[in-house]
């Protein structure tokens, strides 16, 4: 049977340039395949693709189903423009949709987009596999678990499919994108595996518990790490990568159970003697010596850090389990190891006024990291989530999916809100190129360490890079405070200000462009060193 | 954009834009501007490098930030 399935692109301006491929089209696709299915995959976002351009390579002749991928909602409007025109010309092809969006909204996704067949809702392999199975057999498929769909005006859902017990079990994720990334997104690619599925954790915002609580079965399930490490040694055997982003939420776990699978990581990495790089993400309170030594020791160099607030009262109502002084150690441990720390961080919410707004710069500023999509980043509507249902049950929230909005009761955070998406979009912009110049240090300084070439031409590179993000940071602020003193007097934006703080963020962000250029343009540092002296490794800080 | 400072030169650069915001967008307004400011501070190469610099339009996407779009992008990077 003939299979496609597809990520449409966005359709809308996005600051950051998609860098990787979609695991679930990877491990769907590969589920399929092994049981003889042919499958091919289409990541229009990844390509930068039009939807136009995207509908043009729908049309093989012989596709008996195209299944959609929606990533968040933001995906929604061009997914179902995408599903329109390809029912319009095809209306003979099965089009079924999967993602956290659809599972938890499959009423209106059924309801606001007729061309849908149904709705593959929470983990797809097994269910996606049966539907295909019964369109192959020209069977019933209303009958598959796990899918919802109209019967005339009423949308029925079946039960949920429980979840697959082993995830070794399955077979790794195709890579049919692994050479487009490489070859076309040298700057911005990376190669991701995951590691688990769902999260031990249980913040307030966040719909992965409820994701994987919906079905039977155990909500965070754990590949081994021979699993994991075998899948990175495919990689680096075919694809020669070096660089890998683990996606899970949480890469380690707490207590001895933690320090043991870190440990069986160290074993394995250095059994096979794999020297990759690795990017994890992590919780502020499992950010610890020694774990964070090993974890240095098999490649990790960079942490996203889901810090998402620093005052206590907005850690409390994420559910973050952390406290401000948790972060900041986490953070003295990462600068020790010199180990690059990405954050998340959730400035809006509804419980936020101008007084934490101006806390959460001030301490922000303190954590040495760059905050800036932190700073302008606000609490989205998650249907599913705690907070989310806790709002709707309040009476906050407007609109209907995929645009959910609300209002920040404190009046002045609204309008220092509207100031910043006014104003401040050169930020997001700075910070997209802050994050590419820090990766091609973070690997110039891995592949020169790897082959202990002189770093000091590099490490003085990076100094100095260290030292124009702080000055970015603190210039970014001064704007940001002049904000928030505008909203703490006047109860609305006036045009004067809208245009004196977007040229000013525009007139700062030319320079910090300009500087981040000539730092990686210029700089002597990729040469590599002048080969008289090998720094020693144990004189890199540990 | 081509060329490669000496290690001096590129030390030279980041001290002389250590400077006050106003005095940074002056020194940043041209690639001559940035070499008559360092020119007793640089090798004549690295000052022919700084001269010959010339700064592309930059991108700049829409000016409204869709609040959707923050963080919901890709890996991070």
């Amino acid at each position: 049977m003939e299979v496609l399935l597809i990520k449409a692109p966005r359709g809308r301006y996005s600051y950051f340039r998609e860098g990787s491929e979609s695991l679930a089209l990877g491990y769907l696709a590969a589920f399929l395949r092994w049981h003889g299915h042919f499958v091919a995959i289409l990541d229009g976002q990844l390509e930068g693709l039009s939807v136009e351009d995207a509908f043009a390579r729908c049309c093989n002749e012989g596709l008996v189903l195209i299944g959609f991928t929606v990533a968040d909602p933001s995906f929604i409007p061009a997914t179902f423009r995408l599903a329109e025109a390809v029912r319009a010309t095809r209306p003979e092809v099965h089009l079924t949709i999967g993602g956290y969006a659809p599972t938890f909204h499959y009423q209106e996704v059924l309801t606001q987009c007729q061309a849908l067949d149904s709705v593959v809702r929470y983990e797809g392999e097994a269910t996606l596999l049966e539907l295909v199975q019964c369109l192959e057999d020209k069977r019933d498929w209303r009958q598959v678990q796990g899918i919802a769909f109209r019967r005339g005006d009423v949308v029925v859902c079946n039960e949920p499919r429980p979840l697959i017990a082993d995830l070794d079990l399955l077979p790794l994720p195709a890579r049919d994108y692994v050479p487009f990334i490489q070859r076309h997104l040298p700057e911005i690619g990376v190669i991701s595996l995951a590691g688990s599925r769902g999260c031990y954790a249980n913040c307030g915002f966040c719909s992965i518990r409820q994701f994987y609580g919906g079905p039977p079965g155990p909500p965070y399930r754990l590949r081994s790490v021979k699993n994991v490490v075998d899948e990175i040694e495919s990689l680096v055997r075919d694809h020669g990568v070096e660089e890998f982003l683990l996606i899970d939420d949480v890469f380690t776990l707490p207590g001895n159970a933690g320090d043991k699978r870190v440990a069986e990581w160290r074993e394995k990495v250095s059994k096979r003697g794999l020297r990759v790089m690795l990017s994890i993400s992590d919780r502020a309170d499992q950010i610890r010596r020694p774990r964070y030594d090993e974890l240095y020791r098999i490649g990790v160099r960079q942490i996203m850090m889901g810090v998402e607030a620093t005052d206590p009262r907005i850690l409390a109502y994420f559910n973050k389990g952390v406290t401000l002084d948790e972060i900041r150690a986490a953070f003295g441990v990462l600068r020790d190891l010199a180990i690059d720390v990405t954050i998340t961080f959730i400035n809006f919410t509804p419980k936020t006024t101008l007084e934490i707004l101006e806390e959460n710069l001030e301490c922000l500023l303190s954590l040495d990291v760059n905050f800036l999509l932190g700073l302008l980043n606000r609490l989205q509507v998650y249907v599913g989530t705690p907070i989310a249902d806790d709002m709707i049950k309040q009476g906050l929230v407007t609109g209907t999916f995929p645009d959910f909005s609300y209002r920040i009761p404190d009046e002045r955070v609204e309008v220092a809100y509207e100031a910043c998406r006014r104003c401040l979009s050169p930020f997001l912009e700075i910070s997209y190129e802050i994050m590419k110049l820090e990766r091609r240090f973070r690997v110039k300084q891995f592949r020169l360490e790897r082959e202990g070439t002189d770093l000091r031409a590099l490490l003085e590179g990076r100094e100095w890079f260290k030292t124009t993000c702080r000055t970015i940071m603190r210039e970014a602020a001064d704007v940001f405070r002049g904000i928030l003193n505008y909203a703490s007097k006047e109860c609305s934006l006036s045009d004067h200000f809208v245009e004196e703080t977007r040229e000013r963020a525009s007139k700062r962000y030319e320079a910090w462009h300009r500087t981040l250029l000539l730092i990686g343009g210029y700089a002597p540092l990729f040469q590599g060193g002048d080969g008289a002296l090998l720094l020693p490794r144990q004189e890199i800080r540990r | 954009m081509k060329g490669r400072l000496s290690q001096d030169g590129f030390r030279a650069v980041m001290k002389a834009l250590s400077c006050a915001p106003e005095s940074r967008a002056q020194l940043l307004a041209s690639g001559p501007a940035l070499a008559a400011a360092v020119a007793g501070l640089v090798s004549e190469e690295d000052r022919k490098c700084l001269a010959a610099i010339r700064w592309d339009q930059t991108r700049r996407g829409p000016g409204l930030i869709d609040e959707k779009l923050v963080l919901c992008s890709s890996s991070g990077y």
